[in-house]
């Protein structure tokens, strides 16, 4: 909890560099926000969205999923501005706080808007076998920096 | 970067490529190293010890033996010290910055170790004085069972290993092979943390754990289809829907020794006996069972979007994967385990019913006594009571059923009154789960009552799964990616 605390606060301090973008002005930890920030070669902005995959094969949307009946959560990056190369961290954290899982990769922009995405097992994983339900965090930082270019939570309910 | 602790001593790990310098403290490493500028142990940085300043790039470790206190919490932050990099034109340039933690803990508490970057939630497994297993951080570790330090640098992977490894002999030595969300398996050498080989299969993901058929089990008629000295390793697959994953999952039987495929099992593309037409398989997430009496694999899949897939497979190893059986009519995420006299096979599905395949006839009923609680993990068997079976479920009840087939239980148990618990391992009297509150459970076999509970770590993180070494200790992981050393007193929880 308190590693998400201090990535909340390096957040919050970073805000006033770009133009902040907060859907909701309370903090609760994980609050959606993002940060438009700038590059050598221009700005990056970056929003997260969450799609769940269902056993019957269907999608659904949202922040809230039912921990059962859930193969796996997709957390996408929408990348607008982006240009070149660059490198996408997203850290995906458990309720109880702990980092459970990192995704790293690299996309190419070219000023126009680009997704990537990372695939969050739940059925059948550790996260149904310990009971991780709850509140998840999900941060995603760009390059070498430190501070989240955009976090949002999700939350897995219990069976 | 890893830290251990055991007794009042600290082990920090690494593996770079640098020299590294190490910060420790009593809160957070607040402090960074001034590119250029040298720092001798002992020096401080912003009011932090330089625990170590290394020389010599072969260091993989540091040990603080004195001054450490019970149940106060010490950080260690490690940067390697690169030349120049960046903006960074004069060295040494200290690069990274990855910090860990360590609890040193007394009574029961043998060791905890904490390898970052992510949970490692699926049990060690034991090997020649090391504990192995995989993480969420991409890491294939083996930690040296009596102090949690590593045992090797832990090999890298591309993603994440999400199912427990499989250690066996090899070579004059053992072998560690895991699998990760990427498709890649991998062979480790626990010892060296050196790479036997590793592989990339065709398929998006895997996630159940591998299984061995070892050749020193092999009957003549394995010994005749498979002729040489490797075993033989069997990988399932989870694809995903981008490419059919629902319908073309397979299973790869690889060798041991270099990797090779030396089967594949698609049911999807079959066009003969039992799947004239093909079978689609969805994603096989439950560890395949290998049967030594039989010559069989048994592997259980999820059922389709439309849940009418087959998703229970009966596979002959000696004719390289042929289809001997399949069923339909349940959804499986967990993997089947054998009696003890080897004619059933049991599982669990998702809709809490239990199957019970005869292994002779190959015919199945079910037992629905848990029906509308998915199961969790192996059914596991009494070991002193034939058919008396021990599982737990998602509602977070451990079960005793006296017979496969009963309509009531011996005992039903749900340790936690909020919160779930984890798969379960038992000995001949007792079994043990790791509670979602950070609390260990021990149960009375026969009464299935609670009769100890041990508190791991600082109690605030949920459990994984538990495993042993020699039987006289337990191992489990909490979700910040630790794992710890209970040790058991004849046999008990203390």
């Amino acid at each position: 909890m308190k590693r998400r605390v201090l990535a909340a606060a390096a957040l919050l301090l970073l805000l006033p560099l770009g133009v902040p973008t907060p859907v909701r002005a309370d903090d609760d930890n994980c609050t959606r926000q993002s940060r438009r920030v700038r590059l050598p070669n221009g700005f990056a902005e970056a929003r997260v969205s969450f799609v769940g995959v269902l056993t019957n094969g269907r999608n659904r949307t949202g922040e809230t999923f039912r921990g059962a009946g859930l193969r796996e959560l997709r957390v996408i990056v929408d990348w607008t501005d982006v240009e070149k190369m660059h490198h996408q961290r997203v850290e995906i954290s458990s309720p109880d706080g702990a980092l459970f899982q990192r995704f790293a990769s690299t996309f190419v922009g070219n000023g126009r808007p680009v997704s990537v995405s990372a695939r969050l097992p739940v059925t059948g994983s550790a996260i149904t076998d310990s009971g991780l339900y709850g509140e998840w965090c999900a941060e995603v930082f760009l390059d070498d920096d430190e501070a989240p270019i955009a976090r949002r939570r999700f939350i897995l309910t219990t069976p | 970067m890893g830290a251990s602790t055991t007794a009042l001593t600290a082990t920090v790990n690494w593996s770079s490529v640098n020299t590294v310098i190490v910060l420790g403290g009593t809160s957070s490493v607040t402090a960074t190293p001034n590119n250029g500028t040298n720092y001798a142990a002992g020096a401080t940085i912003g009011g932090f010890l330089v625990a170590y300043s290394g020389s010599a790039a072969t260091d993989t470790s540091y040990t603080q033996g004195t001054g450490l206190t019970a149940g106060t919490t010490y950080y260690y932050k490690v940067w390697a010290k690169a030349g120049p990099v960046g903006s960074c034109t004069v060295a040494p340039c200290y690069i990274g910055g990855a910090q860990g933690t360590v609890t040193p803990r007394t009574g029961a508490t043998a060791w905890s170790s904490l390898t970052i970057g992510g949970a490692a939630r699926n049990p060690a497994v034991a090997g020649t004085g090391r504990m192995s297993l995989g993480s969420n951080a991409g890491k294939l570790i083996s930690l040296n069972s009596a102090t949690g330090a590593w045992a090797s640098v832990p090999g890298n992977t591309v993603s994440a290993v999400p199912g427990y490894v499989s250690v066996f002999p090899s070579g004059g030595g053992e072998a560690a092979i895991g699998a990760d969300q990427s498709g890649w398996v991998y062979s480790i050498n626990p010892a060296t943390g050196g790479i036997n080989w590793l592989i990339k299969l065709n398929t998006d993901a895997i996630q159940a754990a591998v299984s061995i058929y070892s050749r020193g089990f092999f009957s003549p008629a394995m010994s005749t289809a498979y002729p040489g000295t490797y075993d033989i390793v069997f990988v399932t697959t989870m694809n995903n829907t981008a490419t059919g994953g629902f319908t073309n999952n397979k299973v790869f039987a690889l060798r041991s020794d270099t990797g090779a495929t030396l089967w594949t099992f698609s049911p999807a593309t079959l066009a003969s006996g039992l799947c004239p037409a093909g079978c689609p398989m969805d994603q096989v997430l439950g560890q395949p069972w290998v049967d030594y009496v039989r010559d069989r694999l048994y592997v259980a899949s999820r059922d389709g979007s439309a849940g009418t897939q087959n998703s229970l497979w009966f596979l002959d190893i000696v004719n390289n994967g042929a289809l001997l059986a399949r069923y339909s009519g349940a959804d499986f995420t967990t993997g089947p385990s054998q009696s003890s006299d080897g004619n059933s096979l049991w599982i669990g599905d998702e809709a809490g019913v239990l199957h019970i395949v005869n292994l002779t006839t190959l015919t199945k009923t079910t037992n629905s006594i848990a029906s509308g609680t998915a199961y969790k993990g192996f059914i596991w068997e009494d070991f002193n009571v034939d058919g008396r079976l021990y599982f737990v479920t998602i509602d977070g009840n451990a079960w005793c059923l006296p017979t496969p087939a009963s309509a009531s239980t011996c005992w039903k148990t749900k340790p936690l009154a909020t919160g779930t618990v984890a798969q379960l391992m038992p000995s001949d009297s007792l079994l043990w789960v790791g509670g979602s509150n950070g609390t260990l459970y021990q149960l009375n076999l026969t009464s299935g009552l609670v009769t100890r509970t041990f508190t791991v770590g600082a109690g605030t993180l949920a459990l994984g799964l538990v495993s042993t070494e020699t039987g006289d200790e337990l191992y489990v992981a909490t979700s910040d990616g630790a794992l710890y050393k209970v040790t058991l007193t004849a046999g008990s929880l203390p």
